[in-house]
């Protein structure tokens, strides 16, 4: 059984450091970015301690503290879908990524997450003094990049919280918000290329 | 023990382009090999040298890569893994051009005091040739002889750390002696070729923290003639320099001094103070605005960081009949008389 109280105090040692190297992190991006148009908004956050224990508690984190690549997190969020390959490309090439993954629903007739996920190494020179100091720092943080649609249809599902699976109906809904939210995306971009082609 | 306990060591004689099998093997670990990796480890200066990250594939569940995936297996084995290093030698064959001399390539693995990792490094030694004198009876004796040099300036290093996770044995530290007297395309045979890394400070990002640290530099250092003369003088050896990579410790070392350095290291934090870089010149060239016109009277006009056709920067073009015109205007500051002698 993982030690809570443990795993608690040993991240709260290292979350100020988490939280420096988080904002050296946002203004690489916003760096990293300049010039590309479209951009909404970059943000990056720490994970709080209660939901590090409550994951790093699983049977599966043998090492959670070298294990989990979430304990910072960013995320930039375009207008445009076409904005999504721009930014990706500005991204791995400023970062190097080491996992690159595009969610989306399995078939062609689904609807529901969107979002391309990264995992980019943390940089010796991005490292806040004192890093070394600490045992099992995290190597790598995470990343998402999506449209503003897409975010609209993915971020209320962590507040919904659902208990089990949701009913027939309740499942409908949702397939028919993230289909609303896939063709209101799209359609956005349509009119942008549009517009910018005129 | 400066490299970490040693754990395993392997050793192989690889020539350039090599298609048969290496000789070698796992080599006895003993106190003086271990005392003498200690010795290279601490002269090397290896634990802080530049940093890069390994190309790995991201699509891939294990992101897999060469390197990556036999440092693991050689790291965290219970036997020895000699079929593992030799992949290693071809590879380093592989990557070899028929100008250079066979090299021996040593792996050793240590312990690390990363909790759960292993440490493994990795070495090529250049063969060179050496006089080996031996007097007999009050015969003297000379013999020219092949062997691994291990002080070599065409050495060149790896180490690779970390736990046997996912998230582990992803970065490594490099050194490569012959890359700080030459050009970029020799460090890349060991970089880009055989350890397939990127540094982890990306051309772009280097450039334009060396740009932004410049600007700062020189107005920072506006009135002191002196300063301002250094940085423009590395302003314009750096948009000449071809090939090379840079941090902004070695272009403070090689082109400032006094004020001048202490204003370009000033806003620099020093964790990025020594990753090393490629110089991305057409991106630099556009942070910088560096520009250097001639006068049909002679006068010659240079304006870095100045914005030319911003009224604010007292420098305008227009073009007038087909031809452009520059004006320029500004308080005096500093007025030299250059005389010969």
């Amino acid at each position: 059984m993982a030690d809570i109280t443990g795993l608690s105090e040993a991240f709260e040692a290292r979350r100020p450091l988490l939280q420096v190297l988080a904002q050296t992190l946002e203004d690489k991006t916003r760096e990293a970015l300049q010039g590309v148009p479209h951009i909404d908004r970059i943000s990056f956050r720490t994970k709080d301690t209660a939901s590090f224990v409550k994951k790093a508690s699983k049977a599966k984190y043998t090492d959670p503290f070298a294990q989990l690549e979430d304990q910072i997190a960013g995320r930039v969020i375009t207008f445009f879908r076409d904005d999504i390959p721009v930014v990706r490309d500005r991204l791995t090439q400023w970062f190097g990524d080491v996992e690159h993954e595009t969610k989306e629903p399995a078939g062609p007739e689904e609807f529901g997450y969107e979002s391309d996920h990264f995992v980019f190494v943390i940089a010796e020179h991005w490292k806040p003094a004192g890093w070394e100091s600490l045992q099992d720092m995290p190597g790598t943080f995470e990343f998402q990049l999506r449209t503003l649609f897409m975010h609209a249809w993915a971020e209320p599902q962590h507040d919904l919280g659902y208990k089990g699976s949701p009913d027939r109906d309740t499942k409908k809904e949702l397939a028919w918000i993230a289909a609303s939210a896939w063709g209101a995306d799209r359609t956005l971009n349509d009119i942008a290329r549009r517009l910018a082609d005129s | 023990m400066a490299s970490g306990q040693l754990i395993t060591a392997y050793a192989y004689e690889v020539a350039p382009r090599q298609a048969s099998s290496f000789s070698g093997g796992a080599i006895p670990i003993s106190a003086p090999l271990q005392a003498a990796l200690d010795r290279t480890f601490e002269r090397s200066k290896i634990g802080s040298a530049p940093a890069v990250s390994f190309m790995v594939d991201t699509g891939s569940p294990t992101r897999a890569h060469p390197i990556r995936d036999a440092a693991l297996a050689v790291s965290f084995a219970t036997s020895p893994q000699e079929s593992v290093v030799e992949q290693l030698a071809q590879r380093l064959a592989d990557s070899m051009d028929n100008r250079s001399k066979p090299s021996l390539l040593m792996v050793s693995v240590h312990q690390s005091a990363q909790s759960h990792a292993r440490r493994m490094l990795l070495w090529t030694f250049p063969q060179q040739e050496v006089f080996n004198l031996t007097v007999r009876g009050g015969h003297p004796q000379l013999e020219l002889l092949e062997a691994f040099n291990r002080e070599s300036s065409l050495r060149k290093a790896a180490l690779v750390e970390g736990p046997n996770e996912q998230t582990g044995m992803l970065t490594a530290r490099v050194l490569d002696f012959q890359s700080t007297a030459t050009e970029r395309a020799v460090a890349d045979l060991w970089i880009v070729k055989f350890l397939h890394a990127r540094l982890q400070m990306s051309d772009l990002e280097g450039t334009q923290l060396l740009a932004r640290t410049l600007r700062q530099a020189h107005t920072k250092t506006r009135g002191d003639v002196d300063a301002q003369d250094q940085i423009n003088a590395a302003i314009t050896g750096l948009r000449v320099a071809s090939g090379q990579r840079w941090s902004i410790d070695s272009v403070a070392a090689t082109y400032l001094s006094g004020d001048a350095e202490r204003a370009f290291l000033a806003n620099v934090r020093p964790e990025e103070r020594a990753a090393v870089f490629g110089l991305d010149h057409d991106r630099f060239d556009q942070l910088i605005q560096y520009t250097r016109f001639t006068l049909a009277n002679g006068v010659i006009v240079s304006a870095p960081f100045v914005e030319i056709g911003n009224e604010e920067g007292g420098v305008t073009i227009t073009e007038i009949d087909g031809k452009r015109i520059l004006q320029a205007e500004g308080e005096i500051q500093e007025e030299q008389v250059r005389t010969r002698g």
